[in-house]
C-alpha cells in the first residue's frame, strides 16, 4: 500500500505542530512565524507542517494546517486526496472553532476521510467538562480521546488507531 | 508623523513612481495581518496578507532546504498581473500587485528601496503591531 495522507487540522492553540513535530522520523517541514498580535502563542503556523512516520509498515505522510481561520484558504488545499484526519481541539476552547469544524466535515463528506478526534490541553479544565465542540464532533468522530500532543507515544497510539481503520 | 503614515507615504510614493503600473500594494506581519495595505477590494487585504505570510514562509523552508540564504524576494506571473513579495527586515513583508506588462526592473528597483525605508521604521520602537 502506499504512503497514506493524513490531515492533521483542527482550531489554532490545539498543538498541531507538536503533534506533527513529535512523530515525524524524518523530513519535517515546518512554517512557523512570530505571533505579533495578542494571545498565548508565540509562534503560530502560516502555511503547513509536513512530515513523513511509519507505522507498523505503512509510512504515513502527515499533513499539518495552520489552525487560524484566516489561513482558511490552505485547509482545502491541504485537505485534497486525504486518506483520513487527526482533529484536535483544545479542551479549554482557546479559540474558537467554527470554521475548522466544516472544514472537517466537508473532508469526512467530500474525501470519505475517516476522522478521529484527540482532544487537548485537557490539564487546563475541570475532568468532567466536555466543551461543545466535542459533541459537534460526534457524529463525523471514529474514536475521540483525551491526548497531550507532547507525549509522542499518546500521538502515535492515536495515529495507529487511524491507520489500522484505514488498513483493514 | 506616525509610522504608519510613514509607510502610508512610503507606499503612494513607490505608486507614483512607476505611475500606473502598481495596482495595490499591501503591508504584511509575518503572522499573516494587514499593517497597512492600498488595494482596492472589500477585505482583500486581510485574505492577501494571510497569503503573503505563507508564501513568505514556504519560501523560507525553501531558501532553507537549498542553502540559498535568507529570502529576499518572491514573484509571482500571472496572465494579467504580477505579485512581487519583499522582505521588509525581520518585521514585514511589503506585497506589490503590478499591472501584466509593468516595467518589472522599475517596479523591484522602487519596491526594494521602499521595503528597506518600510524594515526600519517597523524595527524602530515605536512601530505599530498588526
Amino acid at each position: 500500500m502506499s504512503a497514506l495522507k493524513i490531515v492533521v487540522s483542527g482550531p489554532a492553540c490545539a498543538g498541531k505542530t507538536t503533534f506533527v513535530e513529535g512523530l515525524t522520523d524524518e523530513g519535517l517541514v515546518s512554517t512557523e512565524e512570530r505571533t505579533t498580535g495578542a494571545g498565548g502563542q508565540t509562534t503560530t503556523t502560516v502555511g503547513l507542517d509536513y512530515g513523513r512516520v511509519q507505522i507498523d509498515d505503512q509510512s504515513v505522510t502527515l499533513f499539518g494546517t495552520p489552525g487560524q481561520a484566516r489561513f482558511e484558504y490552505l485547509w482545502d488545499i491541504l485537505g485534497e486526496g486525504a486518506d483520513g484526519c487527526v482533529f484536535l481541539v483544545p479542551a479549554d476552547g482557546a479559540s474558537t472553532a467554527n470554521a475548522s469544524l466544516q472544514f472537517v466535515r466537508r473532508l469526512s463528506r467530500e474525501e470519505r476521510a475517516p476522522v478521529v478526534v484527540g482532544v487537548t490541553r485537557t490539564d487546563l479544565v475541570p475532568s468532567e467538562q466536555s466543551t461543545d465542540v466535542q459533541e459537534q464532533l460526534q457524529p463525523i468522530a471514529w474514536r475521540i480521546e483525551e491526548i497531550d500532543p507532547r507525549d509522542h507515544a499518546q500521538c502515535r497510539r492515536l495515529l495507529a488507531g487511524l491507520v489500522r481503520l484505514l488498513r483493514d | 508623523m506616525s509610522t504608519l503614515e510613514n509607510i502610508d507615504s512610503i507606499l503612494s510614493n513607490l505608486e507614483s513612481a512607476v505611475p500606473g503600473q502598481v495596482e495595490g500594494t499591501v503591508i504584511a506581519s509575518g503572522d499573516g495581518f494587514v499593517i497597512t495595505d492600498t488595494l482596492r477590494g472589500e477585505g482583500e487585504a486581510e485574505e492577501v496578507a494571510a497569503m503573503v505570510a505563507t508564501t513568505m514562509g514556504v519560501s523560507t523552508r525553501m531558501t532553507d532546504t537549498l542553502d540559498a540564504g535568507e529570502v529576499q524576494e518572491t514573484s509571482i506571473s500571472g496572465e494579467d498581473r504580477s505579485i512581487f513579495l519583499y522582505r521588509a527586515g525581520g518585521e514585514g513583508v511589503l506585497g506589490v500587485v503590478a499591472t501584466g506588462d509593468a516595467n518589472v526592473g522599475m517596479i523591484h528597483l522602487q519596491a526594494r528601496e521602499a521595503a528597506q525605508e518600510i524594515a526600519s521604521l517597523l524595527s524602530a520602537p515605536s512601530a505599530p503591531s498588526a
